[in-house]
């Protein structure tokens, strides 16, 4: 598997929101949709059996 | 000592610390808004005797409880996350909120303590049901007040007040902190109302036992009313704050309202559309289904659904047609007449709070001689469902609006409105409080952080 791809990202200059470009915006976006969706799911998951 | 410059690859840090307050946010803020709605359950449970309230009350506890870790670690991630990424800027603010901050983590305390305690003394204080509602209505109050403290700090970043940070009282009431606190409070209500509705709709769709059909349609019922009811408080509170904004920070406001960050505007109009006609069009539905038949009023509602739709459309109209030119949505600078403030947006927004006290009130009378429950239609329950996933958008989507606005042109953009700019660079001229901010800091007086890229 070639790594220097993810390297070069890892090692890139970060972008702000909006001024470096909307995709760190949907990024964001999509992180908090998955981490809030995830916490509720998981918080669903364990009180079920009870 | 030096202080390091980190960042974060790829994203930027400014991403990381949004994405963990705004997932925070939505977990809190459910947290509060449930430890003072499954109270009311309980109560109502006790004096109307009805066993799904009771039911409700304690299903909601019980998920709180255990989705509250959740919450405290992405709160505790996201403090570390500010003090790794912004060290300068939170030592000022830790300055600044000395008080605010140690009242904060105690509240914290205090609030688990007695949520934790109302949650488990359930079956114990089954015979003292009046003391254990009074338990949770406390644990709510602490929820409360917790959000009071961290509300200051959030109005404060975007309208400081024009005193000296010393002065606790006057950097405490900043311009926006009153009317903050009120649409949260509002705010906390309604989410978790439609969240509780969706949630019930999502059941109700899988539920095969008679029994439970007919308490998650309930269900539906109950949080639509929470969640439509005080969302149709918010423009009137949402226009206060606007106002204080306007008054406190006018290039802020300008920044939100007719700047770059103006399309956030146009996405909530786009969420409010959907939040009201998706709510009148399931009370129109409903009506169908009361005990004693109310035709004339379900013909009403369905008038009232039309205008709903009228109004939202003419709240959903643009005021220019460059609406997000940073993705290209741009139809060209010209400005749309129908899309203006004044007088169509109001005329919009007053019109779509009236129609909806007019639904809601017929929808209560309805429900007063009560409904044929677990009979709704399987669209109706998309409809909840479809508001719950749209009040999601709708705080992420107020939540960046509000926190965009102190990134101006960003040249520079703030973390403090005009007192430490986004690289943590502080600037005593421009800031409210003055010079007050450096009294008593040694070795980093106005400079910036050592090794600090960007503008």
């Amino acid at each position: 598997m070639e790594v220097a791809p993810f390297l070069a990202l890892l090692a890139s200059k970060p972008t702000e929101p909006l001024t470096g470009g909307p995709l760190n915006l949907f990024i964001g976006f999509f992180l908090i949709l998955c981490i809030f969706s995830g916490a509720l799911l998981f918080t669903y998951w364990i009180s079920k059996n009870e | 000592m030096p202080i390091g410059d980190l960042n974060v690859p790829v994203i930027g840090k400014n991403v990381v610390i949004g994405v963990l307050v705004q997932t925070h946010v939505l977990i809190a803020t459910f947290i509060l808004g449930s430890a003072l709605i499954a109270p009311t359950a309980e109560y109502l449970g006790m004096i109307t005797k009805q066993k799904r309230y009771e039911r409700f009350a304690r299903n909601l506890a019980r998920f709180i409880v255990l989705l509250f870790a959740s919450g405290g670690a992405l709160a505790i991630a996201f403090v570390l996350a500010l003090i790794t990424l912004f060290p300068v800027f939170f030592s000022y603010l830790q300055n600044i909120f000395f008080w605010v901050f140690i009242f904060e983590a105690f509240l914290f305390l205090g609030v688990i303590i007695v949520i934790y305690a109302w949650y488990n003394t359930w079956d114990k204080l089954a015979y003292r049901k009046t003391v254990h509602i009074v338990f949770g209505f406390v644990a709510g109050g602490i929820g409360l007040i917790q959000m009071t403290m961290i509300d200051v700090v959030a109005s404060y970043m975007l309208t400081p007040s024009e005193a000296p940070i010393q002065d606790v009282a006057r950097t405490y009431l900043d311009p926006t902190f009153i009317p903050l606190n009120m649409h949260r409070f509002v705010g906390n209500f309604s989410y978790v109302g439609f969240l509780i509705a969706g949630w019930a709709g999502w059941r109700y769709l899988r539920s095969t036992k008679e029994e439970d059909r007919e308490y998650y349609d309930w269900m539906g019922h109950w949080g639509l009313l929470w969640g439509f009811g005080f969302m149709l408080l918010q423009p009137v509170i949402g226009y206060g704050y606007l106002k204080a904004i306007r008054e406190a920070s006018p290039k802020a406001f300008d920044v939100m309202m007719l700047g770059n960050e103006a399309w956030h505007f146009n996405v909530l109009m786009v969420l409010l559309a959907i939040l009201g006609i998706s709510s009148v069009a399931y009370f129109v539905h409903k009506l169908r289904f009361a005990v004693k038949p109310m035709e004339t009023t379900r013909k009403i509602t369905i008038g009232a659904l039309g205008f709903t739709a009228l109004f939202s459309i003419l709240n959903v109209i643009p005021f220019t047609g460059n609406i997000a030119p940073q993705v290209g949505l741009v139809f060209g600078n010209s400005q749309i007449p129908l899309g203006a403030m004044y007088p169509w947006k109001f005329i919009g927004l007053i019109g779509l709070m009236l129609v909806g006290f007019v639904a809601v009130g017929l929808y209560l009378k309805a429900s007063a001689t009560g409904f044929h429950w677990g009979r709704a239609s399987r669209w109706s329950q998309y409809m909840l469902i479809v508001c719950a996933v749209t009040i999601v958008l709708t705080m992420v989507d107020m939540g960046s609006a509000r926190e965009s606005a102190r990134r101006l042109d960003n040249n520079p953009g703030y973390l403090i409105n005009g007192c430490i700019t986004l690289n943590q660079k502080i600037t005593p001229k421009t800031c409210p409080a003055g010079d007050s901010l450096l009294k008593g800091v040694k070795n980093n007086g106005g400079s910036a952080v050592p090794g600090s890229s960007g503008k």
